[in-house]
């Protein structure tokens, strides 16, 4: 019985971290593409944004499919097992499978163009930005300097 | 038994945390160097202070949630109740993580219009 039961978490336990590592993959090779549509991120910052999404999403999927490995019943049999382990990653992957459309969300939020209020985020416009503005207003009072 | 799951708990706890912070220190520097407008010295600074808040953040959290009530635990349960206190652990990381880039790009995007009003 316990080698049964040992045998289901360890098939579960695979097959879910396997599920959202997958998951995580796809979104960080894909996910990059969205920064890059918009601008409010540059090309150091878009990956890096990126990245730090896809770990937050890791984060959640490994702590979903860890707090949802206990089974409550005991399983002596290969049905039960069956019955069990389809349950459960049933469950599992269909959050990942959520958490997956939020992060596309998400994603796509990165690829829209900043407000109008706000200007673009590219390297060299935000370094020159405090300078830019003092540069504009003395081209401005002095137009001849 | 109960030994044993606290000292994987601990352990894997542990390894989780430094991992996760590497990862995010790394990854998190380029965006707040943009948004703390290139400037890189107060980047690193608060690369640093949040990586400390992290790791705070963490130790508590996993020191809180350690002890359980139980005693003359078999096998399962003890697995059960290692990846319960992990799985809550990570969860409450990664919600944590998303809180952290949330207030950044609310801080960025604060920040960033300033310069545009005065001019």
């Amino acid at each position: 019985m316990t080698t049964m039961i040992i045998s289901t978490y360890a098939i579960y336990a695979i097959t879910g971290i396997g599920v959202a590592i997958w998951v995580a993959r796809k979104l960080d090779i894909h996910g990059v593409t969205f920064a890059k549509n918009g601008d409010r991120y540059d090309t150091e910052t878009g990956p890096a944004m990126s990245h730090l999404l896809v770990v937050g999403f890791s984060l959640v999927a490994f702590g979903v499919v860890s707090l949802a490995l206990g089974i409550g019943s005991n399983v002596q049999t290969v049905q039960q097992c069956i019955e069990a382990l389809s349950s459960k990653l049933g469950w599992v992957i269909m959050i990942i499978g959520m958490l997956h459309f939020l992060m596309l969300t998400v994603f796509a939020a990165m690829g829209r163009k900043a407000p109008a209020g706000l200007a673009p985020t590219t390297a060299t416009n935000v370094s020159a930005a405090p300078l830019g503005t003092v540069a504009q207003l003395v081209n401005r009072l002095h137009p001849n300097e | 038994m109960l030994i044993g799951v606290y000292s994987i708990y601990l352990l894997m706890s542990c390894l989780l945390t430094v991992w996760v912070a590497k990862t995010l220190s790394i990854s998190g520097r380029p965006f707040l160097v943009q948004v703390f407008h290139r400037n890189e010295s107060t980047a690193d600074a608060v690369n640093q202070l949040l990586i400390v808040g992290f790791y705070l953040m963490n130790a508590g959290f996993v020191g809180i949630t350690l002890r359980e009530h139980l005693s003359g635990i078999d096998l399962k349960t003890a697995i059960e109740l290692v990846s319960c206190k992990i799985g809550r652990t990570i969860t409450v990381l990664g919600i944590m993580h998303f809180f952290n880039l949330i207030a950044l790009c609310w801080i960025r995007d604060h920040r960033k219009a300033i310069p545009q009003k005065r001019c």
